[in-house]
């Protein structure tokens, strides 16, 4: 049994209210909403998948206390899509690169892609093929090997 | 019922800590998060977050020279730490090394040092001569770190993969789990009196004593990002009239917590620049006398052997 705790942030530009409990994740409160991020995760912060953004950062959400959600902005997959008929440039961008297959890792890595192509949009002809491995880093893809991610944020980077 | 708690200040958390056996700190949550959905169901979970503290989350040079990171940096903020003249602090480096960038978002300092089978931090941390600021109840103290790596009970050990494997051998036991990471008091029994955490008293920030080293660090994992280092090299090189006038070097891997290599540390004194390869024999004579027999010694050896060639290396082109 835990004790409630009423926690306002803003999801994916909206604002919204929910009932957080002391020990649990961002992740499995997000699911209560609704929000599906990844329907498995391994709940360790080894697989990334279910990455989020908080106040622009990228987060395991499998690691992170709901509660102290409280007063943030959460960004997810679900919000990345700005209508039903379009993707995200960085979305189109992993399509056309093939560094989309069994989709497992795709929603966590489109998160840390988006947030590094922001970080870094004064000097996208400057950034590195180093500096976009060590930023998705925290990521497990089986079925690529990588190199079409890497390619994929190289070519959102490019506009 | 589970309660989670925000306290206004350092006081504050350290009276509530104290208040009840088995309350616990909540810092990055990267490691109490999940080990707490693996508890088997029990009592009451109680966790108070300190990242509202302000003194947590400080950083600086004080008057004295003392360096003060706040417990609560995220080692994101530590990696991103410049400091003028320590380029290639090994405290830096290995925490823009250590996890991934998504753990290294949330994961703090403070939590970092008291996660079981952890081994990032401690190893830079040990061979700077840290020291702790511990907050409790009773005010605040301040504890040599290496003292209190000492005053930690063992850790257990789980079944590893093998050398050069996925996963350290050591891996948090959640039975292990709530003493290192709250305030249940560990009592001051171990080695060094004193330097465990007393009911209620939590790390508040780390200090680093000033010095004018020229600092180095390597680490070895099976992967580069994700996994904690199976062996790690801290060293640190002080150069006067062309000779060593002091080394700090301190090893992860020979044992469950870093170990300084005292004996390479006093014979390496006084040796010219042009030999200081020979530190290298001085490690392998040291490391060849060390008791015990962990699995993997000799594959541990043999990295640290080569990492701390290594760093000797970098030191000819960096130090002189």
């Amino acid at each position: 049994m835990s004790l409630d705790y009423e926690i306002k942030f803003s999801l994916n530009g909206r604002p919204a209210v929910a009932v957080a409990k002391a020990k649990e994740t961002l992740f499995d409160l997000l699911g209560r909403l609704g929000l599906r991020l990844r329907s498995a995760c391994d709940g360790e912060g080894f697989c990334g998948a279910c990455t989020i953004l908080v106040d622009g950062r990228p987060v395991n959400s499998c690691l992170y206390p709901a509660v102290r959600a409280d007063g943030r902005c959460l960004r997810t997959i679900e919000g990345e899509r700005p209508d039903e008929e379009n993707l995200s440039p960085v979305q189109k961008a992993y399509l056309k690169a093939g560094a989309v297959q069994c989709g497992f890792c795709t929603p966590g890595l489109i998160m840390t892609s988006t947030a590094f192509i922001e970080e870094n949009c004064g000097r996208a002809d400057q950034v590195t093929r180093r500096e976009i491995i060590e930023a998705h880093q925290g990521h497990l893809c089986r079925c690529t090997g990588y190199k079409q991610i890497i390619e994929a944020v190289e070519l959102a980077l490019k506009g | 019922m589970d309660e989670y708690f925000q306290p206004r200040s350092l006081t504050e958390a350290a009276h509530w800590l104290a208040g009840r056996p088995g309350r616990m700190i909540l810092g990055g949550g990267t490691s109490l998060m999940p080990a707490l959905k693996k508890r088997p169901p029990g009592g009451p979970v109680d966790l108070a977050d300190l990242s509202g503290l302000k003194e947590l989350r400080e950083q600086g040079l004080k008057e004295n020279g003392d360096w003060y990171l706040g417990a609560g940096l995220t080692l994101n903020q530590l990696a991103r730490l410049e400091r003028p003249g320590q380029e290639n602090n090994p405290l830096l480096k290995a925490a823009a090394l250590a996890a991934g960038p998504q753990i290294r978002n949330q994961a703090t300092l403070g939590g970092n040092l008291m996660a079981p089978g952890n081994t990032d931090l401690a190893g830079p941390l040990s061979a700077l001569g840290a020291e702790l600021l511990i907050y409790g109840p009773e005010g605040n103290r301040r504890v040599l770190f290496l003292d209190f790596l000492k005053a930690l009970p063992p850790r257990a050990k789980c079944p590893g993969p093998g050398c050069g494997g996925l996963k350290s051998e050591t891996c948090p036991p959640l039975k292990d789990l709530m003493p290192y990471t709250g305030s249940a008091g560990i009592e001051s029994s171990g080695p060094v009196a004193g330097a465990a955490l007393a009911p209620g008293e939590f790390i508040q920030a780390v200090v680093v004593p000033p010095g004018s080293h020229c600092w180095f660090y390597a680490r070895y994992a099976a992967r580069e990002a994700l996994d904690f280092p199976l062996a790690s090299v801290s060293l640190g090189i002080k150069i006067k009239n062309g000779r060593l006038s002091d080394l700090r070097l301190a090893l992860v891997g020979t044992e469950g917590r870093p170990r300084l290599a005292e004996t390479t540390m006093k014979r390496a004194i006084g040796l010219a620049g042009q030999d200081m390869a020979e530190i290298g024999d001085l490690l392998k004579d040291e490391l060849a006398s060390l008791p015990g027999r962990r699995p993997c010694q000799e594959f541990r050896h043999h990295i640290l052997l080569t990492l701390a060639g290594r760093l000797l290396e970098e030191r000819e082109a960096a130090c002189l």
